[in-house]
């Protein structure tokens, strides 16, 4: 089977920025709302400049934006960081259709008819992923600011014990998040060469699989990515398939990362008694 | 989860938004603010669809409230009203038409089992997996949606020729009597009025619910009481997920007569915002739902009357999802996330 680099390529960006945030301890998930976004800001800068790399720029500055604005909720106004990103969540496609619909007179399609530039072959995007990758391994794992953002996930005692606070630092990962996000919208939306209404599909949701799926580290998560993505490709190929129904294909992408979820939670409980003695945890009351 | 500043700043942040925008991108402020504070009420037909979709969100929002309450998220909300819609409808296209009254109620207990099924399954494999429900209930509910709308059209349920994307309409027999005709109210959604009183019972005056409310508080300390952590996680997910199944089932049977593409789009997503406007609080779903349909009747009003070009009803959400577990007046320590 071939590598859906496609299908790949904006997982991998957003289950990045997932990353950052849970490492951070402050898990994203407004992701599906800020890839929706960074498309749509992708696509407009795109539109009124006509340049790539700009376009990639404004999504990635917006991005950063919106995961400033759930620092602000989560952080300062101690909002519950879940339910503070469903808003984002419900916000941000509301707002992309009232600016696709002021500026386009529609709330769907924004066509662009570019080409994503490749190199023999292989998307540009898909290398930047796994530069992305390899950038997010090295940061958080082998400088002194990774250790800080994660020991600012796992110890906020150990740190306020070394004068050290962490929301600065979880700002700084709440906003990268955001951007990664919005990165991983701009891809879909400039490989595709048009912004669509729904365009995140889920994509985001899935990224937070991923994550949970590739044990929270970078290749791993990445490898999660590919897995997810084979079973997006061999979904696509079932729509060929005139018998299956169309509800049946459209629904499965969700449905089977909705099984290799389960499956995944299943082994890490089993082959991990520290998490299987742990009693359930709960989310609210923080 | 949430406290008094926040649920004044998320609802006053709301408003404000709203007549902020109405002011400046309505074509007439003034015509489109009475629209948005008066249109709602100005009539039999709009108090009509106010107190239908009211009492609809008083059932989510009690769904909602009991997961929370719970510290279960239920994210599958959108899933299991669309699902409890599709089952309420097929069981009254297979019952005999001359069960009446029995029909209609087999057909809401279909509608409210389905619900149950797709909720509860997320509770089991937590329960069972250690599945993340949040990710669960919102996937599943994502994978739910599709279908139904490929069943609705497919062979049995289709109708034969419609401009809306939507099924054959149920036996005139099954369906609930409308009150304030021609407005979207029936005699079904006032079954939410005794819930509200059962669950509110439930909830705060049994050793059921003080367990419910302790594993909400912090599961550690319920499962040093003894509490079976289990049960409790996958009860109220069970009965979250009824409560919207019944909800769907009453929009088809009491309004749409048949199962319309979307016609439940929202009622989820506005479910969980009511319970967290309610404190999780089953007695103050009623007046937080009340409050919701309000806001969201409105903002169709200026809508449909022309003062405004799109709907605020997300943005309300939005606002108020955001803002509501805010605290505004002492901060605190943000306490770190325990180990995981």
């Amino acid at each position: 089977m071939s590598l859906p680099f496609d299908l790949v390529t904006p997982l991998l960006v957003a289950a990045l920025g997932a990353l950052w945030s849970e490492r951070a301890g402050v898990l994203n998930i407004a992701l599906e709302g800020q890839m929706l976004a960074g498309a749509l800001a992708a696509v407009l800068t795109y539109h009124f400049s006509g340049n790539l790399e700009l376009a990639l720029l404004g999504a990635v500055l917006f991005g950063a934006v919106t995961g400033l604005v759930l620092a602000w909720g989560s952080l300062d106004l101690k909002a519950d960081p879940f339910i503070a990103a469903l808003g984002l969540n419900l916000l941000l496609p509301a707002l992309a259709g009232w600016v696709s619909f002021s500026l386009f007179g529609n709330l769907g399609v924004i066509r662009l008819g570019t080409a994503a530039p490749s190199w023999f072959g292989v998307p540009v995007f898909f290398l930047a992923a796994l530069v992305l990758t390899a950038a997010t391994q090295a940061l958080l794992f082998h400088t002194p600011w990774g250790l800080r953002l994660r020991a600012a996930g796992t110890s906020a005692p150990l740190m306020a014990s070394r004068g050290l606070g962490t929301k600065g630092l979880q700002r700084q990962a709440l906003a990268l998040s955001g951007a990664l996000g919005a990165l991983a919208g701009a891809f879909l939306a400039l490989t595709l060469g048009a912004f669509v209404s729904g365009i995140s599909a889920g994509k985001g949701w899935i990224a937070l699989v991923a994550l949970y799926l590739g044990m929270r580290r970078p290749w791993t998560v990445a490898s999660a990515c590919l897995v997810l993505a084979w079973t997006e490709q061999a979904s696509n190929l079932l729509q060929g398939f005139r018998f299956l129904p169309p509800g049946l294909v459209l629904g499965l992408p969700s449905l089977v990362t909705v099984v290799v979820f389960v499956a995944t939670s299943a082994a890490q409980k089993r082959f991990s008694p520290e998490t299987a003695k742990r009693p359930l945890r709960g989310r609210t009351r923080r | 989860m949430t406290n008094g500043t926040g649920t004044l700043a998320a609802l006053g942040v709301a408003v404000l938004l709203a007549v902020a925008l109405l002011v400046v991108l309505g074509p007439n402020p003034l015509g489109a603010l009475r629209a948005f504070f008066w249109g709602p009420v100005s009539s039999g037909l709009a108090w009509g669809n106010l107190i239908n979709e009211a009492l609809l969100l008083t059932l989510t929002g009690l769904g909602a409230a009991l997961a929370f309450g719970a510290g279960s998220f239920n994210l599958g909300g959108e899933g299991q009203t669309y699902t409890g819609g599709l089952a309420s409808l097929a069981a009254a296209l297979v019952l005999p038409v001359a069960w009446g009254p029995g029909g209609i109620l087999v057909a809401l207990g279909a509608g409210a089992a389905a619900g149950m099924v797709l909720g509860g399954l997320s509770g089991w494999l937590k329960v069972r997996f250690d599945a993340d429900e949040m990710i669960t209930t919102f996937l599943l509910s994502a994978s739910a949606v599709p279908l139904v709308d490929a069943v609705m059209t497919g062979p049995g349920l289709g109708a034969a020729q419609s401009m809306l994307i939507q099924s054959r309409p149920a036996p005139e027999a099954f369906w609930l009597p409308g009150l304030l005709a021609p407005s979207n109210l029936h005699v079904g959604v006032l079954v939410a009025l005794p819930l509200v009183v059962v669950f509110g019972i439930l909830v705060n005056h049994t050793p059921w619910g003080y367990r419910l409310r302790l594993m909400g508080r912090n599961r550690d300390f319920a499962r040093y009481a003894g509490i079976s952590t289990g049960l409790y996680a996958l009860v109220p997910l069970g009965l979250s997920g009824a409560l919207n199944g019944l909800a769907g089932a009453l929009g088809v049977l009491g309004t749409q007569h048949a199962l319309v593409q979307g016609f439940s789009a929202g009622w989820g997503w506005n479910g969980i915002a009511v319970a967290l406007i309610a404190r999780t609080n089953p007695w103050s779903v009623l007046p937080a739902a009340l409050l919701l349909a309000f806001l969201d009747q409105a903002s169709r009003t200026v809508v449909l009357q022309g003062q405004f070009p799109f709907q605020l009803s997300a943005l309300f959400q939005a606002a108020i999802l955001f803002f509501i577990t805010a605290r505004f007046v002492v901060p605190r320590f943000l306490r770190p996330r325990s180990a995981s």
